[in-house]
């Protein structure tokens, strides 16, 4: 697993390797599996996660669209209203 | 964004010096990268779950970050992108940390924006730019400008009032579209944009008119780019009023 991590973090910080044939030698000369030399110069990512047996289905919504004490405040502005809607109603 | 590529020299310290290191990254195979800097490394993961709200994940998410942080350890929240751009947890975690009287700081990291400039040749600083998450720009009135770049993200969620949701209906992306359209014609071309996380993957740049946001392939990373579809429309007033000080100033 380490040299095949080792290698994508080298793939992603060396300027050289953005070239195809630089790429192509060092991925051939990587002490990794063959199938996984063959993903990554297929750029095909969706077969390195299986072959690493990794889950696809990684959730990556980090923000929610409301801030949840706006809700809340939301939510009190709301019962104020409805009590003052009351109050209207006994009152005549 | 792109593992191994954006990650800053001080951040990954951070990382191998820390004494416990939560991830809530957009890929398992970053994760697998962080665990090569830290032997004790814990995912955020575990905490999202269709059908749940994502808020209760977040306080989930900063309450085991800080139940360490409480104890006295040196804790690492290690983020996919910027920490601090469009994401709560990371923010909450720091202010929470601080009103508790510990330290706590957030590193910069490089952002799906920050990308997207680069990819797609744009300048924010050419015609301005604004960015919304694509909910609130529907669930609050907001102004548009369509003489700046307009940049939407999370849309592949766009519409959920839930928070439980991991897509939504193309029903949802129409009254999207309907808004948008209020202030862009249907035809306008806009940018459906998906970084490189894997330094082996392809960037998505893909143009579509607007009235095709409805039926496209969208995904949890999809971001959405609007060009400007008019010109700036010169304020007169104010220039006029700057000519004014500038002879007043000269004389």
């Amino acid at each position: 697993m380490s040299n095949i991590i080792q290698l994508l973090e080298r793939i992603g910080q060396d300027a050289s390797l953005q070239d195809t044939a630089n790429l192509t030698e060092a991925v051939n000369i990587a002490a990794i599996p063959s199938d996984i030399k063959k993903s990554i110069l297929e750029q095909n990512s969706s077969s390195l996660e299986r072959q690493l047996d990794i889950c696809p289905d990684i959730v990556a919504f980090l923000l929610p669209a409301e801030n949840e004490d706006d809700k809340e405040q939301e939510n009190e502005d709301d019962k104020e209203s409805d009590q003052e809607a009351i109050r209207s109603i006994i009152n005549g | 964004m792109t593992l191994g590529a954006h990650i800053c020299p001080i951040a990954k310290s951070h990382i191998q010096e820390a004494d416990v290191v939560f991830s809530g990254v957009s890929n398992g195979i970053v994760e697998l990268w962080i665990q090569e800097m830290h032997n004790d490394v814990r995912s955020l993961q575990k905490y999202y779950s269709e059908g749940k709200s994502r808020n209760i994940s977040y306080r989930e998410m900063i309450e085991a970050m800080l139940t360490e942080v409480r104890v006295g350890k040196k804790v690492v929240g290690a983020f996919y992108g910027h920490p601090g751009v469009f994401a709560y947890a990371p923010h909450k975690s720091i202010e929470l940390a601080l009103a508790e009287g510990f330290s706590a700081k957030m590193i910069p990291g490089i952002s799906a924006e920050d990308c997207l400039i680069a990819d797609l040749g744009i300048d924010p600083g050419q015609y301005g730019c604004s960015q919304y998450e694509a909910s609130q720009l529907l669930f609050y009135q907001r102004q548009l400008d369509p003489s700046a770049y307009l940049i939407l993200w999370q849309v592949g969620i766009v519409g959920d009032k839930t928070m439980a949701k991991f897509s939504t209906h193309g029903a949802y992306r129409q009254v999207l579209v309907d808004l948008l359209s209020e202030s862009y014609p249907l035809n306008h071309q806009v940018i459906l944009y998906e970084a490189a996380v894997l330094p082996i993957e392809a960037t998505r740049i893909e143009r579509i008119m607007l009235s095709e946001f409805v039926e496209a392939k969208i995904t949890q990373h999809t971001t959405m780019v609007i060009p400007p579809c008019r010109e700036m429309i010169k304020n007169e007033k104010i220039l006029a009023r700057l000519s004014e000080i500038e002879r007043y100033l000269n004389e």
